[in-house]
């Protein structure tokens, strides 16, 4: 089913003062039609595709007895150095598995492989916070049983001291940190559950980074209700 | 329009010291259901049960589901059935209708079978039988050559099986098939000519996100064109 769902007017390209909206979300569920749940989505200039396959059989080495095995896949478009700030899958895929390990329920599905894949199309700024939003939605339209959504949202520490809240590729070149969360969602209650950063900061500058994250993400959560609304109250 | 649950969601039944049914889709979470799909909640009275009507494809075996099986090879005293669910099936030679041990079925790699869920739990693989319990099989067992197999979502089967949708009793009226409906998202179906069989195939797979009237446009549209108007 292909449903577009686009929120906020936020374009995000200007700099000028500090940004606190997200950018323009767009999304396409069931894009994949071999996988079990699939998910085209845009944030601002960011394009990533995540497809789920699950829950599945697997090989001896990815077979766990209580519980599922979680495999997360990123597959970059551009071979970035290992400690580079944006996207590689020595970041990416820790972070997602460990988020998609808490939130899935993976002791229903004992002995079976749940598998991830997530492509970069275009990165724009923000990929890592892109990737956890899409493996989320992925997982929202496969239907795996989840204990909660969860989404990633990126802010930027600026030279100038300035927060900048999923900030586009060329504000991000020039951000002396760049932190990535992962947060997620029961009812309206919004916590924090892991996080990435790069770069040098301040306690201060993180604190401030979660509760502006914090706030951003109800927007992010907003936007999946609305998706699942438009695919699921069809027929 | 109905509302839509994520999972996390705490859902507007009450718990209280009636028996309450919970589904799939649906936890408990302390004296509160929780949702664990993203779905519609659905529910029935007595005994009071609720449950998230989820758009799934990839099937988890519930006993007591009737599912089309693909025979994949043997093992022991009994053959491996791909059911689309993680790991294989197994039905045992017995588990047909008149089977003894020296009257076995014949079957081999690659037949379909209409089977039931006999045993179907997260730790164990699941097992399917094509009898009932009084040793009748009842409309299962092997499905006749020839035929299509559709992979579909399980909704869709769900769809087509229940009384309120009139797509299948409307294409019998234009055209004669035989059809099977797999919980597992496999529709087996069979018709005079390949066209036709096709024409229905394609009638089902569209008939995913259309509502009743649009159904009833779309299998004239498709079975005009088979008949090549």
């Amino acid at each position: 089913m292909d449903t577009e769902m686009s929120s906020n007017t936020n374009d995000g390209e200007t700099s000028a003062v500090s940004m606190t909206k997200l950018r323009t979300l767009r999304a396409q569920l069931s894009v994949l039609h071999r996988a079990d749940g699939s998910v085209a989505l845009q944030q601002g200039g960011t394009v990533v595709w995540a497809a789920v396959y699950g829950p599945g059989d697997s090989t001896a080495s990815k077979r766990l007895n209580d519980r599922a095995f979680i495999d997360v896949l990123f597959k970059p478009k551009v071979a970035r150095p290992v400690n580079d700030i944006g996207a590689t899958k020595e970041n990416v895929s820790p972070l997602l598995r460990g988020t998609c390990e808490s939130m899935v329920d993976i002791r229903r599905h004992p002995r079976t492989l749940i598998e991830l894949v997530v492509q970069e199309l275009t990165d724009d700024g923000g990929l890592r916070a892109v990737c956890l939003t899409a493996g989320c939605l992925a997982l929202l339209d496969a239907g795996i049983p989840m204990t909660a959504v969860f989404c990633g949202v990126s802010v930027a520490l600026m030279p100038d001291d300035r927060l900048v809240l999923d900030p586009p590729l060329k504000e991000q070149k020039m951000a002396t940190a760049l932190f990535t969360f992962a947060l997620k969602s029961a009812e309206s209650e919004v916590e924090m559950i892991s996080c990435d950063t790069n770069g040098r900061f301040q306690f201060d500058h993180f604190k401030r980074a979660v509760s502006l994250a914090i706030e951003a993400a109800a927007e992010v959560f907003l936007f999946y209700r609305e998706m699942m609304q438009r695919k699921l109250s069809l027929g | 329009m109905s509302v839509v649950y994520l999972p996390g969601d705490k859902l507007p039944v009450s718990t209280g010291k009636e028996a309450l049914i919970v589904g799939p889709g649906v936890s408990r979470a302390d004296d509160r259901l929780v949702a664990t799909q993203a779905g519609v909640l659905r529910s029935k009275q007595q005994p009071f049960s609720c449950w998230m009507d989820a758009h799934v494809r990839r099937y988890v075996p519930v006993r007591g589901d009737k599912v089309i099986g693909v025979i994949t090879g043997k093992a022991g005293e009994a053959w491996k059935v791909d059911v689309g669910a993680a790991e294989l099936a197994t039905v045992s030679f017995l588990s047909f209708e008149g089977a003894t041990k020296r009257n076995r079925p014949s079957l081999k790699t690659g037949d379909l079978i209409y089977c039931q869920v006999l045993l179907a739990m997260k730790d164990m693989e699941p097992e399917v039988v094509c009898i009932d319990s009084e040793g009748k099989s009842r409309g299962l067992g092997a499905l006749p050559d020839g035929g299509l197999l559709l992979k579909c979502s399980l909704n869709l089967v769900r769809r087509l099986l229940s009384a309120k949708c009139a797509l299948l009793p409307t294409l019998g009226k234009e055209l004669r098939f035989e059809i099977t409906c797999g919980m597992n998202g496999r529709v087996w179906i069979k018709s005079n000519s390949h066209k036709e069989t096709i024409a229905i195939a394609q009638i089902i797979l569209k008939s995913e996100f259309l509502n009743e009237s649009q159904i009833s446009e779309l299998i004239r549209t498709i079975i005009d064109r088979c008949r090549g108007f």
